[in-house]
């Protein structure tokens, strides 16, 4: 299935974009682990490997959710969303909901190749340290959650206003708005979003009642998304 | 294989009082009608309620007061036992212009029926012979004329041999002769199924159709045959040559269908139960006639209520 869809999507674009994502991937995460294993590059708030990580991660999202508003927003405005939905054979959009399926799963092996890269190199510079181990973990769970709030973010708000530049505004704004609240004083303590690890993150405490409550909200945005992509009025 | 007539028993969709509001605006008034398979033209003006109809038919508004039935399987039980029955094309068939029609139609028969991919290969040629498109469908739809598009979008309809296919103004933005070709193919389209076609273009359905709905201001003012919708109103319409004079007292009188100048007069054409002057003669009635007729009487009524 996901083949055929990403097949589908590369046709309608007229370019092959989950392949050049993947090489893009590829290559940074190569550059990475050179420069881990050859310079012995250590870890820290400016550093490369950090960098390099804000590169894999953050801008990847960025580029995949502007790819699902992309490729689902184009089914609002033209007659695929109400044909697809007709076609269907249950409640939802079968169709729509396939193409983001695809979308995420391409997305997974991207973030997958770049987590598991991360976690190597990062392993391979703090050999045993226990007390920067523990920020590892703190680095994946963030950046897990918070790839799943953001996507799912994304997709509630497609699905909802159905217009791709407004939406693109909505989303990438919201994402910065709570990117930079993180950095404001009230509420860096908790951590509100988080993509790039921070070195003096180790003084901030980590609170992980927040991150369920984004992973709950999440949920909540994808059911709803769900049933709106069954219903086939446009607003 | 795709023609629907492969030993399906025929299909019934019952119509109950449905009715249909936008926020505070009421679009469909308590609509009743019994529909099997053969082309149903759905005729009104803009605004008449039919695009309403033909969406909550595919599913893509919910029915919420009254019901709809498709051999007994109700819309209120969930759109998701509906749909997989129906065929849409909507009303501006617009679509990824840089896909082949081959690919579009590839990609719906895989959201619609379960084929393997011979069974689903076959059961598209078959589709594209009937409608001949073998020439154009391996090329990108961005290369295709409105004729052809709306073939496409005939095509797509009919995937998975569907009972119910509803197509919403099929023939708009069409030159005569895309629109003839289309009209053409309504009766590949209704062999074995019921085919809702809506428009306001009477010339549309005049030779195809086997029921008509007329729908006025959300009500349905008449459902039946076009031979009885005719017949409902045939002496109501007559003809007279009038001075300008004349035909300003009668505008005032009745409503005037159209008036054509004929050399310092006018040939008058209008509505009325009973001959008004002498020198009026009665004009058969045809479809257009008859929908122009039924309506003002309707809209007549509604004023006297």
């Amino acid at each position: 299935m996901i083949s055929y869809y990403k097949k589908h999507i590369n046709n309608i674009y007229n370019f092959n974009f989950f392949n050049a994502l993947f090489i893009l991937t590829v290559i940074l995460n190569g550059i990475l682990l050179l420069g881990v294993k050859t310079n012995h590059m250590g870890f820290g708030h400016n550093s490369p490997i950090n960098n390099l990580f804000s590169i894999c991660d953050f801008y990847l999202l960025l580029i995949y959710v502007v790819l699902i508003i992309f490729t689902i927003g184009m089914d609002f405005k033209n007659s695929m969303s109400h044909i697809s939905l007709c076609a269907s054979k249950g409640k939802s959009n079968d169709y729509m909901i396939k193409k983001i399926m695809t979308i995420i799963s391409q997305y997974g092996i991207c973030y997958g190749i770049t987590l598991i890269n991360i976690i190597y190199c990062y392993n391979k510079i703090i050999s045993g340290n226990n007390e920067m181990q523990n920020h590892l973990v703190m680095l994946i769970i963030s950046s897990v959650i918070t790839t799943i709030f953001v996507t799912s973010m994304t997709i509630f708000f497609i699905v909802l206003i159905k217009d791709i530049p407004k939406t693109i505004i909505v989303v990438i704004s919201l994402y910065f708005v709570e990117e930079y609240l993180r950095r404001g004083q009230v509420t860096r303590k908790y951590g509100i979003l988080a993509h790039r690890f921070y070195w003096d993150w180790r003084n901030m405490g980590f609170n992980i009642r927040v991150k369920l409550a984004y992973l709950a909200a999440s949920i909540i945005m994808l059911v709803f998304s769900y049933f709106w992509l069954g219903r086939g009025t446009k607003k | 294989m795709f023609c629907g007539m492969g030993g399906r028993k025929m299909s019934r969709m019952v119509v109950e009082n449905l009715s249909y509001e936008y926020k505070k605006t009421k679009a469909l008034s308590n609509v009743d009608f019994e529909v099997t398979d053969g082309l149903i033209g759905v005729l009104g003006a803009n605004g008449a309620g039919k695009s309403t109809l033909m969406k909550l038919i595919a599913t893509l508004l919910k029915v919420k007061d009254g019901d709809i039935r498709i051999d007994g399987t109700s819309y209120k039980e969930g759109a998701g036992k509906i749909r997989g029955q129906l065929g849409y094309l909507p009303q501006d068939f617009v679509v990824y212009e840089s896909l082949t029609g081959r690919e579009l139609l590839d990609v719906l028969a895989t959201i619609k029926t379960n084929y393997n991919k011979e069974e689903k290969n076959a059961h598209l040629n078959d589709i594209i012979r009937s409608f001949d498109m073998q020439d154009y469908i391996d090329k990108k739809i961005k290369e295709y004329s409105g004729g052809m598009k709306q073939k496409l979008g005939f095509a797509q309809a009919i995937i998975g041999d569907p009972k119910v296919i509803v197509m919403d103004e099929p023939t708009v933005g069409l030159d005569p002769e895309q629109r003839n070709i289309i009209r053409d193919l309504f009766p590949v389209m209704s062999k074995g199924r019921i085919v809702f076609v809506t428009t306001h273009i009477v010339e549309d359905i005049e030779n195809y159709c086997n029921f008509l709905l007329v729908l006025n201001k959300g009500k349905l003012i008449f459902k039946g045959s076009k031979d009885d919708f005719v017949n409902e109103v045939k002496g109501y319409l007559w003809e007279d040559i009038l001075d300008i004079s004349e035909t300003v007292i009668l505008k005032n009188q009745v409503k005037i269908i159209n008036s054509i100048p004929s050399g310092d007069k006018k040939r008058v054409r209008y509505i009325s139960k009973e001959k008004l002057r002498d020198n009026a003669i009665a004009v058969d009635v045809s479809l257009q006639d008859a929908y122009i007729i039924h309506c003002a009487l309707y809209d007549k009524e509604s004023k006297n209520d």
